[in-house]
């Protein structure tokens, strides 16, 4: 009787695991095909012959190495931007007494609320009068602080004794040294973990660069991939190459660094 | 000691003086000129940008393109929203006990997330192909006709909440194993020694102790379900695609007609109807499972 | 939580290593020459370029051409942004129905007289009387950019499933004998399904696709789809007879003649997979078909008609903006492209028709036989152009859309008070737009705005 639940369980959850794997195994697979076998019907459900050869006619087709470099170079820098931004903000206000603090914090806690698509219209005018429309720093504008990153920096940084500061204050620290060397290293789990989920969400972040870029130089690996996609409508094996190339670097952070990437990202969801 | 006060101080004014100012360019000035724009007929090209009071709201309640978006994702956000919610928590149940094997389906569960999602998009767009795509040809196999998944009126939005469920789904779950794993263990022990049944400690004690972390997810959800573009705008590019008014939602409404009719006010004020609904939905489920938390 | 470390470590390394790669890139280029920007909405038109710019460069060495291709919504969406800003390009590539909005702005610059004689002297008659606009101090319509394309959507056929239905391999001329072969080669699976589509109808995708495939039906049908009214107006005309007729041609096709569906493949898809006998298009789609199914005994032709025969035609010209730094040289760029080599390969690679009189074509015409099915007019025929309207895009989405939805009506089909009735409605939409901008006319319509006849001779000097 316990055995069949058993059983029954794994049975169940193996059945939704296959429901879950199965569009990036379709994925994976298609962009093995030539176009000959992709086109069949009834469709091949693995490659009979599989050939890597898409991915060497990716490299004919649009410069995919240079969209994957300004996906790395947006994400990471603006990644790193936020998450200090959000370190620094979070800290001194989990920490410091100021003039309009509670205003100020109500404010930026607000913004959670609106989403950047609704005015995006408005930051599109502003960042044309900026004269930064398709360039690197237009395109990681938006993602420069974090309203959800200073708020999590501030739930985590109340964990810190206030003795704690005020030791190493008495001990003649400066105030940015103390920062740096007391309470990063103190939050680094919640850094992590911001890291991790700003950089996802960086990687993800579609409408922007589609709006505010135009030359292919700057495309990043979504745009770049889409707008490949929408020009080889005929080749579905070149488009499930070009998406296998585009899964395949977070893919691999993810199975590298599988257990920081889900605890990190369980942390995001504490208040 | 009155050194170390201002020296503080004055940490404390340099960095927020730039984070205000980063909001303030960032975050402040385009939400107030979203508000702003609303009331002008604003293009890109024309120099004359007339104020113009409260006609794009008044045009649009009767836009016949809006009613619809406005329709399309509002029921994508209550389907994605219960559906994957209920979905992840089944998950996160099934994974909380310890057995061989766990990790592995943690992981594969939670994969989808990761992915990045014009890839996936395309995928699925090629699983829902009708001709040779994956789904016809499984289906097929236990007798059910052919469907164009994407064109179909009534299964085009379905298929996209379904790909959206199969993105979010893994977020969620962890975040409820979290929450499940906060539970104190006696509690369930207490339970049990009263006699109390599987389902009555689930109605009794999981859920109600769930609430702060099932309020977040419900939030966040509804919050990134109303914003819904990136699958919808790839798979409704193409000769091969859905076409644009089945699965149009808000946001691509107001791309359109921002970027592609270069009408920038109009677009402005449904911008701002997209906020308020966000605002209230938000509201509304914070103060209804919010309270009962009390 | 030494592996976070490693994160934080591996991004800042990809970081550097970006921004290095990044900074060398910019490092690169010398600022002494002299820079000329063109842009261009069409990706695919990329190569023929490289290889002119690189010939370019080699003739006049203190010169660079900077070509930016981008994906047409962006390219339009950026030309919007910087023309008026004065931050736009040298050189620009764009249709006759973009155009007039910048052009009556004040925006872009007349060709100087040399460029203008070259234009009058090598150009097809049509694509001249196409491209006439009027900017600010102009007493008469004249022509602004240097026609780079002049295209007329033709119609696509599989000669061995006509042979194989017993058909003559030879294009339908009319309507009738379309819906009459389409009938014979359509092809069913034991459900019902089609396996084989008798013709491939654009029905969904992207709207401003459907509406255009929309417009050879209807211009087919004798109609169009505005229409000019007595003061200079503006007005939706689709709300016709022929617009009945149009609506109907798809729905018989969809529901009464089932030789279509929405669940068979379409378009190009499927002309080359063997899975359709015919389908509209232009004609970059031959040297593709030619590469991915070498063995597909196709042909091209004009359109067939029912009371016209008639097809959709437009127009992409080179264009040199009022902030261009230096138009003399971005002028003798323009007529550097026009050269014969670069001419003949935006043509036999791309399908790119240049509307050139003075160049012969035969050599290419040898290779694709299928090009001449866009030169080669029937007599009487119709042409449908875009608008010269800054709404036209928006009108013929919004337009897309809601035909679409009709499309999915089955019940509609054969019922002509209903379709009339639902045309009336979207004419109402239609309208509304153009009273927006000013422009909707008042009383009768007494003119198409958007149909002509072909001219009958085009003025080419080779056969």
């Amino acid at each position: 009787m316990k055995a069949a639940r058993t059983y029954g369980r794994y049975l169940l959850l193996s059945l939704v695991a296959v429901v879950m794997f199965f569009p990036i195994y379709w994925m994976v697979s298609g962009s093995l095909m030539t176009r000959n076998e992709i086109i069949l019907i009834p469709p091949h459900m693995y490659p009979h012959a599989p050939t890597l050869e898409n991915f060497f006619l990716l490299v004919g087709h649009a410069d995919f190495l240079r969209y994957l470099l300004n996906s790395v170079y947006i994400v990471s820098i603006s990644t790193a931007v936020s998450v200090f931004t959000s370190l620094i903000a979070g800290y001194i206000f989990a920490k410091f007494r100021f003039l309009g603090k509670r205003t100020l914090f109500v404010l930026i806690l607000a913004t959670t609320m609106i989403p950047f698509q609704t005015y995006m219209v408005p930051f599109y005018v502003l960042t044309q009068k900026m004269g930064l429309l398709d360039t690197y720093l237009g395109i990681m504008m938006p993602l420069f602080v974090t309203s959800f990153g200073i708020f999590f920096i501030r739930q985590n940084s109340y964990a810190i004794p206030d003795d704690y500061i005020d030791a190493a204050r008495i001990d003649g620290a400066g105030e940015w040294r103390l920062f740096l060397r007391l309470i990063v290293p103190m939050l680094k789990a919640s850094t992590s973990a911001l890291t991790i989920f700003q950089f996802l969400f960086g990687w993800k972040f579609f409408i922007w660069p589609l709006i505010v870029t135009s030359s292919a130089k700057k495309f990043s690996l979504e745009i770049g991939l889409q707008i490949f996609a929408a020009q080889n409508p005929l080749d579905y094996q070149l488009q499930m190459a070009g998406a296998v190339f585009g899964i395949l670097p977070i893919l691999l952070a993810f199975l590298f660094f599988r257990r920081q990437f889900i605890s990190g990202i369980s942390l995001t969801g504490i208040k | 000691m009155t050194k170390s006060k201002s020296a503080q101080l004055r940490f404390v004014y340099l960095w927020m003086g730039i984070i205000l100012a980063f909001y303030i360019v960032l975050r402040f000035i385009p939400i107030f000129n979203s508000f702003r724009l609303s009331f002008f007929k604003w293009d890109l090209i024309n120099p004359v940008k007339p104020f113009i009071g409260l006609d794009n709201y008044r045009r649009l309640a009767g836009d016949e393109d809006f009613i619809v978006a406005f329709r399309n994702t509002l029921i994508f956000s209550v389907f994605l929203v219960s559906l994957s919610l209920v979905l992840s928590l089944a998950f996160a149940l099934t994974l909380q006990k310890k057995f061989r094997g766990k990790g592995i389906f943690e992981t594969l569960y939670f994969l989808p997330y990761v992915i990045a999602v014009v890839p996936a998009a395309l995928s699925w767009k090629f699983i829902y192909d009708p001709t040779n795509g994956a789904l016809n040809h499984i289906l097929g196999l236990v007798g059910v006709p052919k469907q164009a998944w994407l064109i179909n009126d009534r299964l085009a939005l379905g298929s996209i909440i379904a790909m959206s469920i199969w993105q979010r789904v893994g977020y969620n779950m962890v975040i409820f194993t979290v929450g499940l794993g906060e539970i104190p263990a006696d509690y369930y022990e207490a339970a049990r020694v009263d006699g109390a049944g599987a389902l009555r400690i689930f109605r009794k004690i999981t859920l109600p102790l769930l609430t702060p972390v099932t309020l977040y997810l419900l939030i966040m959800n509804t919050i990134e379900a109303f914003n819904i573009f990136t699958p919808v705008y790839v798979m409704t590019t193409g000769t091969q695609s859905a076409p644009g008014s089945v699965t149009k939602v808000l946001v691509m409404e107001i791309y359109q007609n921002a970027f592609r009719f270069f009408k920038m006010g109009y677009a402005s004020a449904q911008s701002v109807c997209l906020f308020a609904i966000v605002l209230v939905v938000s509201l509304l489920q914070f103060s209804t499972f919010g309270r009962r938390e009390r | 939580m030494k592996r976070s470390k490693k994160i934080l470590v591996m991004i800042l390394v990809m970081t550097v290593f970006a921004s290095f790669l990044h900074a060398g890139g910019a490092a690169e280029k010398p600022k002494q020459k002299q820079t000329i920007q063109v842009w261009l909405g069409w990706p695919g038109l990329l190569e023929v370029f490289k290889k002119a710019k690189a010939d370019f460069e080699k003739e006049n060495p203190n010169v660079e051409l900077e070509i930016t291709a981008m994906n047409l919504r962006d390219f339009e969406q950026k030309l919007a942004v910087s023309l008026p800003a004065g931050t736009g390009p040298d050189i620009f590539i764009t249709s006759e129905y973009i155009v007039p909005l910048y052009i009556s702005a004040g925006l872009v610059s007349p060709p100087p007289e040399k460029v203008a004689q070259f234009i009058d002297k090598n150009f097809d008659a049509l694509v001249k009387s196409v491209n006439r606009f009027s900017g600010p101090g102009d007493s008469k319509p004249r022509i602004y950019g240097v026609p780079h394309i002049g295209i007329a959507r033709v119609q696509y056929f599989n000669k061995d499933m006509m042979k194989e239905a017993g058909l003559e391999p030879k294009a339908p001329e009319t309507w009738d004998q379309l819906f009459d072969a389409a009938r014979k080669i359509v092809k069913y699976d034991k459900d019902g399904n089609i396996t084989r589509s008798g013709m491939s109808l654009r029905i969904f995708g992207g709207g401003s696709g459907i509406g255009e495939k929309f417009m050879i039906k209807l211009v087919q049908a004798g109609g169009s789809f505005l229409g000019r009214t007595a003061d200079g107006g503006w007005k939706a005309a689709y709300n016709s007879e022929a617009g009945v007729d149009t609506l109907s041609y798809y729905l018989d096709a969809l529901y009464t003649y089932k030789i279509d569906s929405f669940e068979a493949k379409k378009d190009t898809d499927a002309f080359v997979n063997g899975l359709t006998a015919f389908y509209d298009r232009e004609l970059f789609p031959v040297p593709i078909i030619h590469k991915t199914s070498p063995n597909l005994s196709f042909g091209t032709a004009p359109m067939p008609g029912k009371v016209h025969r008639g097809t959709v035609y437009s127009t992409e010209s080179y264009f040199v903006p009022k902030s261009a730094k230096n138009k003399d040289l971005a002028w003798d760029v323009v007529l550097f492209f026009q050269r014969e080599p670069y001419v003949k390969a935006f043509f036999k690679d791309q399908g790119w028709i240049p509307p050139r009189t003075d160049i012969d074509f035969s050599d290419i015409f040898k290779i694709y036989p299928e090009y001449r099915a866009a030169f080669d007019f029937p007599a009487g025929y119709r042409l449908w152009l875009y608008p010269p309207l800054a709404q036209g895009d928006e009108i013929i989405t919004k337009f897309a859309n809601k035909i679409a939805e009709a499309f999915k009506n089955s019940a509609l089909a054969g019922n002509r008070a209903a379709i009339r009735a639902l045309l009336d409605k979207l004419a109402e939409e239609t309208n509304g737009i153009l009273k927006e901008a000013g422009i909707l006319g008042q009383g009768p319509i007494v003119a198409p705005g958007d149909v002509i006849e072909a001219p009958k001779d085009m003025g080419y000097q080779y056969k």
